[in-house]
């Protein structure tokens, strides 16, 4: 029975980019409010592995006397011993087999430590899923278990000092010795996290200067070198130091999956990576503000604790608000491809294909996660250290170091710029692969305006408001990529302005959508839900202020004169102005906070 | 050798607490974590079980269902080979109930070492271990913080004012853990998911055939801890030693 239940979701798991199209709710989709007993339990023990392991000694961890004691080392090889590295490790090579909300969980737990979210992200995340996915069966009994166990530390190498967004422009080379032993490899790989402990790496570099190609590379490889640590903005606990290759012979078993086919490994585990980093932010941000609540209701000013001025709250609200929206979209993705997994044979010799193209599919949701919470944690922890005053500016409190740690997510895993130029383009082929209806949808949407946007009802109840706003933002996200695609054509990947205002509505659809499915499901285990429901009408107000002005600019950027016009009609039938008294909305969403002691809307 | 040891939950120390309208409990929508001598008492009993092939484990709690959770992740998750549950309300029980409900689990389970934590720091009421020791007529090591076992007799290390004290007990016995006893591990993925698998027993009060179920202690009425008191500006040193020593009273 159970089976067939699950089966049935799978069917239901909705196309990647369909949020821009169907009317928020219309899919229900995995929330941090459905975990089960055995994950809150995972949860409840990170946590605590997290506050007594690695909390309790951060800023030694940080230190010269703790890099040189390798520390962290000695906290990921205790996290590995408790399994916390073989969450994703399948069942028949000594792992957990866990899903991937699971693994999110995971993630998340360890993201409230910048340097071990990434000294674990790099071992087991990027430096073992492509030996989990690509490896064959020598390499995963090889590796797979020595790395989960934390017997070797492993890494995931592909940056290179010339090439960084540009991966594929690597210059690392590699080339089959005569006896086709060994592929002996030149070259330098920069910015790789782990480097100075690693044992084994995941290494691209290019056969004969052309193939570009994933391999599994030994510490131990002769003509193989580890530069010196790099100095950072943040992370200082993490290592951060190149891979330098000078006639390494690496042995032609150790060539990882397909000649030639690295860049499916490469851009395969960004994908996988990219949501997880989503999370990672989510967590940190989570932590700062619990951080920042007790100072600011232990401050005093004035006579008055600090956290009852208006000016506090109302960051505290905003903060509040996007932390609940980053878990919501967050753990969407992860819910959504491990319905897409559910009902597929392991056995099965295309499972990793299929695997694959479910990770693929929620391309677009994977990005938009990386770039709304990256930047949503920075705004999130300027407004922490603001409030600490003074205090925000020096080492006593953990503000200034998580301002630190945070700034690199913005850079790391495809910058925020790449990603935003893959949202728009992403959705534009799947468009014309017919995979999402795009045109149908502005069809329709035509239909719709020169009809009469419908207009809000008169006395708007629970996210009546929101719903109506988001709608709003999708028409009006989809009438810009109209105008901009009418207008560019196959030229508009030339125009980087353009696609980032087009991209920047997208994930802001993603968000507020996802923010209001969560709170319709929240709603219909009967409670009220008086916070979220001002979280979403918050957030879906504000969201479509931005959307229509942004549309506006765009429009106006791309055509002049009579051309225009009909555009900018367009955008002002849809771009309505919802009201809302969004002080009164802030101060419900911080009053929740400030009595709960904390950020309460999720409870794990 | 059969351990049966104590998975008691509390209300978390870290959570704000808010006083039910009567004044005389705790409002229900608390965050609970397991009592940590609890954790010191369990992973005694892990340790014991591990040093002496054959041991059984059995973790007990005594409250409502949502204790089964404390039962399973604190103790079951952790190594624990068995769980019961005693469902009773614990706004109503006090110590005494709770020490003869353990009697009436050690008559039925009949272990060698019943392990309690000293205390549960919500109540601090240090009782039960005592209490259940002399209805059952067993002797019992409080405030342990060392436990061996050596031949027949149970070494217990206590710590007492001043210093250390060394016990050997004949068993079956009653042993109360202390914080110093040891480092509670971490249970690790892998135990948590066989958690829900491993047997835990719900039983009522009635299965167990007590002597008495009725509270002889109730709570009259809980208070928060008062609101600190403003402090005084002095203008000179003179004026402060004089109030330090007519007012304070400390110098």
């Amino acid at each position: 029975m159970a089976d067939s239940a699950q089966r049935d979701q799978t069917s239901a798991a909705p196309a990647g980019g369909s949020f821009l199209l169907d009317p928020a709710g219309s899919h229900p989709f995995f929330t941090v409010d459905a975990f089960n007993e055995d994950q809150l339990g995972m949860a409840a023990e990170a946590q605590r592995f997290m506050e007594k392991e690695v909390w309790a000694q951060e800023r030694g961890l940080e230190s010269k006397e703790g890099k040189a004691e390798r520390r962290m080392v000695k906290v990921l090889r205790k996290a590995c011993k408790l399994g916390f590295c073989a969450v994703e490790v399948p069942e028949e090579l000594g792992g957990l087999g866990a899903d991937k909300v699971t693994s999110l969980l995971m993630t998340d737990k360890f993201g409230t430590n910048g340097d071990f979210s990434v000294t674990y992200g790099a071992h087991c995340g990027i430096g073992l899923a492509p030996i989990l996915y690509f490896g064959n069966q020598a390499q995963k009994e090889k590796y797979v278990a020595p790395i989960a166990e934390g017997k070797l530390v492993s890494c995931y190498a592909l940056s290179e000092p010339g090439s960084g967004s540009d991966a594929l422009a690597a210059r690392t080379v590699a080339k089959l010795n005569d006896a086709g032993t060994h592929y002996i490899l030149n070259g330098t790989k920069q910015w790789i996290t782990n480097a100075a402990w690693m044992d084994v790496g995941i290494v691209f570099a290019k056969i004969d200067g052309d193939k570009f190609t994933a391999f599994i590379v030994d510490r131990d490889t002769t003509g193989f070198t580890i530069g010196p640590e790099e100095h950072k903005l943040g992370l200082r606990g993490s290592s951060t130091c190149a891979l330098i290759f000078n006639d390494a012979p690496v042995p032609v078993e150790n060539v990882l999956g397909e000649i030639g086919k690295g860049h499916r490994i490469a851009f395969n585990t960004l994908n996988l990576g990219r949501y997880k980093l989503g999370v990672g932010a989510l967590a940190l941000a989570r932590r700062a503000v619990a951080e920042a609540i007790a100072y600011a209701a232990d401050r005093k000013q004035f006579n008055t604790r600090i956290i009852d001025f208006g000016a506090i709250r109302e960051m505290l609200a905003d903060s509040i608000a996007q932390i609940y929206l980053a878990e919501s979209l967050t753990y969407r993705i992860a819910g959504s491809i491990d319905q897409r997994l559910q009902g597929l044979d392991h056995d099965d010799p295309t499972f990793i294909e299929k695997q694959m193209a479910a990770i693929e599919e929620y391309a677009i949701e994977a990005s938009a996660a990386k770039v709304w919470c990256s930047e949503a944690l920075d705004r999130i922890l300027d407004r922490c250290l603001q409030w600490h005053g003074g205090y925000g500016f020096v080492e006593d409190y953990a503000v200034e170091k998580f301002v630190r740690d945070a700034r690199v997510n913005r850079i790391f895993e495809g910058t925020n710029e790449i990603n935003r130029l893959l949202i728009p383009g992403t959705l534009m082929k799947r468009a014309l692969q017919k995979r999402l209806d795009l045109v149908g949808a502005v069809t329709a949407l035509f239909k719709t305006v020169a009809v009469g946007v419908p207009s809000l009802p008169a006395e708007p109840q629970g996210l009546d408001t929101a719903k109506y706003a988001l709608q709003r933002m999708k028409d009006l996200t989809l009438l810009l990529a109209h105008a901009v695609s009418s207008r560019y054509g196959a030229g508009l990947d030339k125009e980087q302005e353009t696609l980032v205002a087009l991209s920047n509505l997208i994930m802001e659809v993603y968000a507020v959508d996802s923010g209001i499915g969560r709170t319709m499901q929240r709603m219909a285990q009967g409670s009220p839900e008086d916070v979220a429901v001002a979280i979403c009408t918050l957030t879906a107000c504000e969201g479509l202020d931005r959307a229509t002005t942004s549309a506006r600019r765009v429009v106006e950027s791309c055509y002049t004169g009579a051309q225009l016009a009909p555009w900018l009609d367009k955008i002002d039938r849809i771009g309505v102005h919802v009201p809302a008294d969004v002080v009164a909305l802030r101060r419900v969403i911080a009053a929740d906070a400030v009595d709960k002691g904390g950020y309460k809307l999720s409870n794990y | 050798m059969k351990i049966l040891v104590s998975a008691k939950r509390v209300s978390d120390p870290n959570a704000r607490l808010n006083i039910s309208r009567d004044g005389k409990w705790i409002e229900g929508d608390v965050e609970y974590i397991l009592n940590p001598f609890c954790e010191n008492a369990i992973e005694c009993a892990l340790q014991l079980a591990e040093a002496h092939d054959g041991t059984e484990t059995v973790a007990v709690g005594i409250g409502d269902d949502e204790t089964a959770r404390f039962i399973r992740q604190g103790a079951l998750a952790r190594g624990v080979d068995r769980g019961i549950l005693v469902e009773a309300d614990e706004a109503v029980i006090d110590s005494d109930v709770i020490a003869r409900i353990y009697q009436g689990l050690c008559e039925r389970e009949r272990p060698d070492i019943l392990l309690l934590g000293k205390q549960a720091i919500d109540g601090d009421s240090n009782q039960v271990g005592q209490l259940v020791a002399e209805y059952l007529g067993w002797p019992q090591a409080t405030f342990a913080s060392k436990v061996e076992i050596q031949g027949d007799e149970v070494i217990v290390q206590r710590e007492v004012d001043g210093g250390l004290e060394t016990i050997a007990l004949t068993m079956p016995c009653v042993i109360t853990a202390d914080l110093r006893l040891n480092e509670p591990r971490y249970a690790s993925l892998a135990g948590i998911m066989k958690a829900k698998k491993k047997p835990l027993d719900e039983l009522e009060m009635d299965d167990l055939d007590l002597d008495s179920t009725d509270p002889k202690v109730r709570v009259v009425a809980m208070s928060t801890p008062a609101g600190r008191k403003a402090g005084v500006m002095v203008k000179t040193v003179d004026e402060l030693v004089h109030k330090l020593k007519t007012e304070a009273r400390v110098v």
